[in-house]
């Protein structure tokens, strides 16, 4: 079911690209329909799993997985509406193709909940992180956008990168303050569930990371005024540090969240 | 990047914890001398008419955010000045502005300071402060608090240090999942007796904590305390067995009828095979029960005959070499206790920690959703007397992105209200 949707995308890319290259009214339907019913279907495998599991997924890794998809798919499309610039869905549609991909390949069986995760915390801390997360998914290809027109038409698009740079910290705006939440959520859970705020596990220490490279970034577009190409940087490292936090943590290190 | 448990004792030395006492007093500090400037800020509307000399603030300028920048001007008659004016008062609510400040008619000139989202200057300072808090909730953790981890067995009582109170566990409930491969909940029912007080009766669940005179208890794991097994020994193809031993775990016990010794060396709640071949415990729940029996034959042997897994109920997996002896051997009982892991926490920074957690995230929305902007009006009467023009200027916004969009959005509705007049 999950690779009809995998499908589904893909084809709504193939004509997203075709309609920007013809702009041919047809295939922007097309594209548009095949948008929708993969979102549509996506929507729908969230919801019977949930149904299925008995609770709101957000337990392990393939949940969190595809509702982190599915939500960059919805945030792609709103901010592509906010600013204007239809591109962003494109964005979207790449980064959720990634995701589901992945999530093909990992186990999707109903695990029974563990005791500790028994606790109306998990969808605050979990449910923060994947909003989040998908902001800065978008930020992050807005980043690769940003950088790529930046190396190939140096200097002569600077209208365009300083919107593109504006949508950054519009999109890292929107998830900073879902981060905190998700940070101060799990260490108010780990505090009531293992008896300390802040437990040194690689996975806070690494979320610590993220929550640090991403305040920079907003601190020093305030205060030092980062711009260009360096907060697109900063953007990406920070996506690619939240990767590491996300998937690479459980694969390297010993970690109390090793169920996620 | 995890962290090593040499690096935890990095982490709570005495110079780690200055070294973090001299950045929080520093974050504090700063925190604190920026704050009367703040309060100025805020209160920037009262003085942003008053003539220069008598704003006696001259810290004003210097703040990036005063830098003004001209967004609107628009010429009109001079008898629709009042319908201007309406109209720019009209468009700037719609927007969620507030006149905070005028200036009358001096010299036919009219200023209107309107302003939006001014708590919102308080955002980042909110996180700063935070960070300092939480840093110094650290530090009193690691200095005044107490953490170690615990078990209790069914029965047992013991006082809880830094109190009173006696801590009796009365019973330990597991209830397993639909598989039955994990527990789905576990419980410690508790009897605290403290002096003078009436005995009290409380349950302790995972993610439920119990507060006993400022201390907290966590559910944390549980374990199995095998009191007592009992093993029947039988011969091949009798049904009554040759004896029945009571041991324990690592105990050698002689049956001198048999002339052989027996240990229990190891013991599997729910014993199966895992993925390597190898036995192992499914869960911590006594539902398979099997023993690792060593058998010592003759009796005051030191080297080991045979070995081999017995279960409840079952028939050994494996018999003697020796077929004169065929003994089968059975696990007649378990008496068992469950011990419940209990974390123990007298974590003197808590109320800080909770309190710089609220900071931080209220600081963070503040921050980032929320974006001061003020703009000042002035309308004014040109010269000649004809015309009168309305111009608008803008203070300095951190978000440029949205300010601009606001702007542009602004003045096309303004230019749509104010044409013909």
């Amino acid at each position: 079911m999950m690779t009809g949707v995998v499908v589904l995308y893909f084809l709504s890319l193939v004509f997203f690209l075709i309609a920007g290259k013809i702009r041919g009214k047809f295939c922007a339907v097309i594209e548009g329909f095949f948008f929708m019913t993969g979102w549509g279907f996506h929507g729908y495998l969230i919801v019977k799993r949930a149904i299925e599991a008995q609770r709101f997924p957000l337990t392990d890794t393939y949940e969190t997985l595809i509702i982190f998809a599915w939500l960059v798919v919805i945030l792609s499309f709103f901010s592509a509406v906010r600013f204007g610039f239809r591109w962003i869905r494109l964005l979207g549609i790449i980064v959720t193709l990634c995701l589901l991909t992945f999530s093909l390949f990992i186990n999707d069986a109903v695990q029974p909940l563990m005791p500790a995760l028994r606790s109306g915390w998990l969808y605050f801390h979990v449910g923060a992180y994947i909003i989040a997360y998908a902001s800065f998914a978008i930020a992050f290809g807005l980043s690769i956008v940003f950088i790529s027109i930046f190396l190939f038409n140096r200097g002569k698009q600077k209208a365009i990168l300083d919107s593109i740079e504006g949508m950054i910290f519009r999109v890292i705006d929107l998830g900073f303050p879902f981060l905190t939440v998700g940070l101060a959520c799990g260490s108010i859970w780990a505090s009531l569930s293992w008896g300390r705020f802040w437990n040194w596990d690689a996975k806070e220490v690494w979320a610590l990371t993220t929550w640090l490279i991403y305040a920079g970034c907003l601190h020093l577009r305030h205060t030092r005024n980062l711009r260009g190409v360096n907060a697109a940087l900063l953007s990406l490292i920070g996506f690619i540090v939240i990767l590491f936090t996300y998937i690479g943590v459980n694969l390297f290190f010993p970690t109390l969240h090793s169920y996620s | 990047m995890g962290v090593s448990p040499f690096f935890r004792t990095i982490f709570q030395s005495h110079l780690f914890l200055g070294y973090l006492c001299y950045i929080v007093f520093m974050m504090l500090y700063c925190s604190v001398k920026r704050w009367p400037k703040l309060l100025k800020f805020y209160s920037y509307h009262k003085r942003i008419f008053l003539p220069v000399q008598d704003k006696g603030a001259q810290d004003d300028s210097s703040d990036p955010l005063l830098e003004e920048k001209d967004v609107f001007n628009f010429f009109f008659k001079r008898e629709n000045r009042q319908q201007a004016t309406d109209s720019v008062q009209q468009v700037l609510r719609k927007r969620g502005y507030k006149k905070t400040a005028y200036c009358g008619q001096v010299t036919s000139e009219e200023k209107i300071f309107y302003e939006k989202e001014k708590f919102s200057i308080f955002g980042s300072h909110f996180v700063h402060l935070a960070v300092a808090v939480l840093l110094l909730a650290g530090i009193i953790t690691a200095w005044g608090g107490r953490f170690y981890d615990f078990y209790i067995l069914e029965g047992e009582t013991i006082p809880l240090k830094g109190t009173q109170a006696l801590l009796t566990l009365e019973k330990f409930a597991v209830i397993p999942s639909a598989t039955k491969e994990r527990a789905d909940e576990y419980a410690s029912r508790l009897r605290i007796n403290r002096p003078g007080k009436p005995i009290e009766w409380q349950t302790l669940k995972v993610n439920s904590p119990l507060r006993i005179d400022g201390v907290r208890l966590y559910q944390q794991r549980f374990n199995f305390n095998i009191d007592e097994l009992r093993i029947a020994i039988f011969h091949e193809n009798k049904d009554q067995p040759v004896t029945v031993l009571t041991m324990g775990i690592n105990r050698r016990v002689v049956v001198p009828e048999l002339n052989i010794a027996l240990e229990v060396s190891d013991f599997l709640p729910d014993f199966y095979f895992d993925e390597k071949g190898q036995p192992s415990t499914r869960s911590h729940i006594l539902r398979n029960p099997a023993g690792h029996l060593l058998i010592y034959s003759p009796a005051n042997s030191s080297s080991l005959n045979q070995e081999q897994w017995i279960f409840r109920g079952g028939m050994p997996h494996a018999k003697s070499k020796d077929a004169s002896e065929r003994l089968i051997y059975k696990m007649d009982g378990v008496r068992s206790r469950y011990a419940s892991g209990i974390k123990y926490a007298r974590n003197p920074g808590e109320f800080l920690t909770y309190l710089g957690l609220i900071l931080l995230v209220a600081g963070s929305f503040l921050s980032s959703y929320k974006f001061y902007r003020g703009l000042i009006v002035t309308i004014k009467n040109d010269i000649s007397g004809i015309t009168s023009s309305v111009s608008i200027r803008s203070m300095k916004c951190k978000n440029i992105f949205s300010l601009e969009k606001e702007v542009d959005e602004m003045v096309g509705k303004l230019n749509q209200m104010m044409e013909g007049l």
